[in-house]
C-alpha cells in the first residue's frame, strides 16, 4: 500500500484516478436515484391525493343520491346541503389520517377533516395542485372544483409524509452507496495489484539479472501487452550478448597474441643476460627492441580496432581524393626508407562514408602494400569514378597473397607465411572492419598483368544526393 | 641431440633457437606444418617443439600425423592459451608436455632434458660409463672426481656416444648431432674430436671400427 502513497507509481497514478472516477460516479448514481425517487414518490402520493378528492366526490355524489331518493319518498329534511355520511368521513380520515380534506360549497365550509391547517375557500377554484405554508409544516393541496354543484374538493397532505419516505428512502441509497465506495477501491487496489504484479514480476526478472545473465525471456510466457516491451529487451539482449561475445573473444585473442612477442622478449631477455660477446650483446638488444615495438605496434592496433568497432556507421560525405592524398602523405616517409615508389591515378568524387573509417582503410591497405613491396617496386593508390560511388585500388608489386591463403588475411591477427615483412597481422582486419564501417568491403586480387602484386580494392557508395 | 623447432613467429622462433643452442642442442626449424611433417619425416629428433597456431593449420594436427605415423619423439606443445582446455587437447592429442607463452628458457630447457630422459628410460641427466660422467643438465663432464673442460663440440659427440652407450654409432650420425646443417661439417671434424676425446679421457675410451663408426663400450 505505500507504493500507492507514492506520486510516481504507476498503481499509485491508476489507483487515484480511478478512485476519483469511481467516487464521482457514485455521487452521480445517487444523485440520479435519489431524484428519480423523489419523483416517483411525488407522483404517487400526488395520485393518491387526487384518489381520495374523487373519492369523497363519489361518495358525496352517492349521499345526494341517496338523499334525492328519500327526499322523494320524504322521510328526510329537505335542503340539507350535499355532505358525506358519519361513517363515510371517518372512512376517509381512518383511509388517510394525515390528509385533510375540506369540502366548500358556495364560499362555505360544508365538510372538514378534524384537524389540519385552517383554509380559506378559493374564489376562482381550478384543478390542481397548491403548496400552503401553514403551522410549520408545508401542505401540498388538491383543489377539485365541481362547479355544476357550486362544490370545491380540497384534499391536502403535509408534505413531511412524504418528506420521511424520501429520507427513508435517501437513507436507503446513501448506506449502501457509501459502503460501496471504500468496497470497490479496496477490490479495485486488489485488481490493480493483481495486474501490476505480473509488471512487477516482469521488473523483478530484468532487475534480478546479473551482468553476464543475457539469456532471453519467453515473450509466450507473458501477457500481450507486455509482449512488445518483453521482445525488444530480447532483442536488446542478444545484441548485448553478441557485442559481449564479440569483445570477449577479441580480448581473449588479443591476450593470446600479445604472448607471442612477450615470449620472444623474455626469452631475448634472457639471452641477453648469457651473452658475454659484446656485438652479440647489441644484436640481442637490438631484436629485444623490435620485440617490444612489435608488442607496442600490437596493442596500438588493437585499441584502433577495439575503437572503430565502438563507432558507429557514419552517413556522411567524405572527399576520397583528398583522403588518397594525405594517407599518401603519412606513408611517405616510410615507403621512402624502404625504397618503395608512390603514385596516385585517375580522380573520383565524394562518397558516402565518415573520413575516420576511410582514413584508416587507406592507411592500412597502404602499409601492407609498402611492407609487402620489394624495394625499387612502386605501390600506387588508383582512383575510378563508378555510376554507383567510386572504387579506390591500392596496387602493389610485392609477392601477392596465394590463393589458398587469401580468406585467412582479413582474420585478425594472421600472418602471412613465406615472405615476411614487419606488422602484427591487424592491418588487413583493421581495413575490413573499418570499410565495413563505410559499407563496403575490401576485395583482394592478385595481379591480372605479368607482373606479380596484390591488388585491394575497395568499392564506396555514392554520396547520397543531399536532400532540400 | 637434435632437436626440430616448429614455429611460425620469426622473432619467438629466432630466439627459441638461440635459447637451445646454448643449452647444447643442434635445431632444425621448421615455420610451417607442412614443413614440420617433411622434417619428422626426413630425419630422427630427440624432440620436437611444435606451436600450436601455425599458418597453414594447427600443431596438434601436426601432431596427430606424426602418432599416426607411429613417430614417438617426445613433443613439447608450445600453446599461447593458458586455457585448460586447449591443454588437455593437446596432451590427448599425444604431446608429452607443454609451455605456455611467455615460457622461461630455463624451464623449457629442464622440461626438454626430462622428456628426452623420460623417452630414454634414464633415471637422471648423468650419463656414467666407467669413472665417466656426463652431467647432462650441468653441462658438466668429469672423470672421478676431476671435472674435465670438454668445448661444445666435444660435449655433444660425447653425449651423443654415451647415451648409446655398448652400440656403435656412425659418423654421419655423429656428425648430425653436431650440426645443423650437414653440408658445413668439415670432413675430419669427428676424427679431431675424437681424438680430443680419447686425450682427455683415456685411449680406450672411444672404440672404433671401420664401416660401424664410434662406440663408447659399457
Amino acid at each position: 500500500m505505500a507504493l500507492v502513497l507514492q506520486r510516481k507509481t504507476l498503481a499509485g497514478r491508476l489507483f487515484r484516478r480511478m478512485s476519483v472516477l469511481l467516487t464521482g460516479v457514485v455521487i452521480v448514481v445517487g444523485a440520479v436515484a435519489f431524484w428519480a425517487s423523489k419523483r416517483q414518490v411525488d407522483e404517487f402520493y400526488d395520485t393518491e391525493l387526487i384518489a381520495t378528492a374523487t373519492l369523497i366526490e363519489a361518495l358525496m355524489r352517492e349521499e345526494a343520491q341517496e338523499r334525492e331518493l328519500a327526499r322523494d319518498s320524504g322521510s328526510t329534511s329537505v335542503g340539507e346541503p350535499a355532505s358525506m355520511s358519519e361513517e363515510d368521513q371517518e372512512a376517509v380520515s381512518a383511509y388517510a389520517r394525515w390528509r385533510v380534506f375540506h369540502v366548500w360549497r358556495e364560499g362555505r365550509e360544508v365538510l372538514a377533516s378534524p384537524a389540519g391547517p385552517a383554509l380559506v375557500p378559493p374564489e376562482a377554484p381550478v384543478e390542481g395542485f397548491d403548496e400552503l405554508e401553514q403551522t410549520g409544516a408545508t401542505w401540498r393541496i388538491y383543489t377539485l372544483p365541481l362547479p355544476q354543484e357550486g362544490i370545491v374538493i380540497q384534499v391536502g397532505e403535509s408534505l413531511d409524509v412524504r418528506g420521511a419516505l424520501i429520507d427513508r428512502i435517501a437513507l436507503a441509497l446513501v448506506i449502501p452507496l457509501t459502503l460501496l465506495v471504500p468496497a470497490s477501491l479496496a477490490l479495485m487496489w486488489l485488481t490493480l495489484s493483481d495486474g501490476l504484479a505480473t509488471l512487477r514480476r516482469l521488473v523483478a526478472e530484468f532487475g534480478g539479472r546479473g551482468v553476464r545473465d543475457l539469456a532471453p525471456l519467453d515473450a509466450a510466457a507473458w501477457p500481450a501487452d507486455l509482449r512488445p516491451l518483453v521482445e525488444s529487451m530480447n532483442r536488446l539482449f542478444e545484441r548485448l550478448a553478441a557485442s559481449v561475445e564479440q569483445e570477449h573473444r577479441f580480448v581473449e585473442h588479443a591476450a593470446h597474441q600479445l604472448r607471442t612477442p612477450l615470449a620472444a622478449v623474455r626469452l631475448q631477455a634472457q639471452l641477453i643476460a648469457r651473452e658475454e660477446e659484446p656485438a652479440e650483446r647489441a644484436v640481442l638488444a637490438a631484436s629485444l627492441r623490435a620485440g617490444v615495438d612489435r608488442a607496442t605496434q600490437l596493442i596500438e592496433q588493437l585499441l584502433t580496432l577495439a575503437r572503430l568497432d565502438a563507432t558507429a556507421q557514419a552517413d556522411g560525405v567524405v572527399d576520397v581524393h583528398g583522403a588518397a592524398v594525405a594517407a599518401l602523405a603519412d606513408i611517405a616517409p616510410i615507403a621512402a626508407l624502404r625504397d618503395v615508389r608512390l603514385a596516385l591515378e585517375g580522380r573520383c568524387g565524394p562518397a558516402r562514408g565518415a573520413p575516420t573509417p576511410l582514413k584508416l582503410v587507406l592507411a592500412n591497405l597502404l602499409e601492407n602494400a609498402v611492407n609487402h613491396a620489394p624495394a625499387g617496386s612502386e605501390v600506387r593508390v588508383e582512383l575510378c569514378d563508378l555510376p554507383d560511388g567510386c572504387l579506390v585500388t591500392v596496387v602493389d608489386q610485392g609477392p601477392g597473397i596465394p590463393d589458398a591463403d587469401r580468406r585467412f588475411v582479413f582474420e585478425r591477427f594472421y600472418r602471412g607465411g613465406g615472405e615476411r615483412g614487419p606488422g602484427s597481422g591487424l592491418g588487413l582486419a583493421i581495413a575490413r572492419e573499418a570499410s565495413r564501417l563505410l559499407g563496403a568491403s575490401v576485395v583482394l586480387d592478385n595481379r591480372k598483368d605479368a607482373a606479380s602484386g596484390l591488388r585491394a580494392s575497395v568499392r564506396l557508395g555514392a554520396a547520397a544526393i543531399q536532400q532540400a | 641431440m637434435r632437436l626440430l623447432l616448429v614455429e611460425d613467429d620469426p622473432m619467438l622462433g629466432a630466439a627459441i633457437e638461440r635459447g637451445l643452442r646454448i643449452g647444447g642442442y643442434t635445431i632444425d626449424w621448421a615455420e610451417t606444418g607442412e614443413a614440420a611433417r617433411a622434417a619428422a619425416r626426413a630425419q630422427a629428433y630427440d624432440a620436437i617443439l611444435l606451436d600450436i597456431g601455425l599458418p597453414d593449420g594447427s600443431g596438434i594436427d601436426v601432431l596427430r600425423d606424426l602418432r599416426a605415423a607411429r613417430d614417438l619423439t617426445p613433443v613439447i606443445i608450445i600453446t599461447a592459451s593458458g586455457r585448460l582446455d586447449r591443454k588437455v587437447e593437446g596432451l590427448d592429442a599425444g604431446a608429452d608436455d607443454y609451455v605456455v607463452k611467455p615460457f622461461d628458457l630455463d624451464e623449457l630447457l629442464a622440461r626438454i632434458r626430462a622428456n628426452i630422459r623420460r623417452h630414454e628410460f634414464r633415471p637422471s641427466d648423468l650419463l656414467s660409463v666407467g669413472e665417466v660422467t656426463l652431467d647432462l643438465s650441468a653441462r658438466l663432464v668429469r672423470k672421478g672426481d676431476e671435472q674435465t673442460n670438454v668445448t661444445a663440440k666435444e660435449f655433444r659427440v660425447l653425449s651423443a656416444l654415451l647415451r648409446r652407450a655398448g652400440q656403435f654409432i656412425s659418423k654421419g650420425e655423429l656428425e648430425s648431432a653436431l650440426y645443423d646443417d650437414a653440408s658445413d661439417v668439415e670432413s675430419n671434424t669427428i676424427e679431431v674430436t675424437i681424438y680430443a676425446l680419447r686425450k682427455k679421457l683415456g685411449a680406450g675410451f672411444i672404440v672404433t671400427a671401420r664401416g660401424l663408426g664410434y662406440m663408447v663400450p659399457k
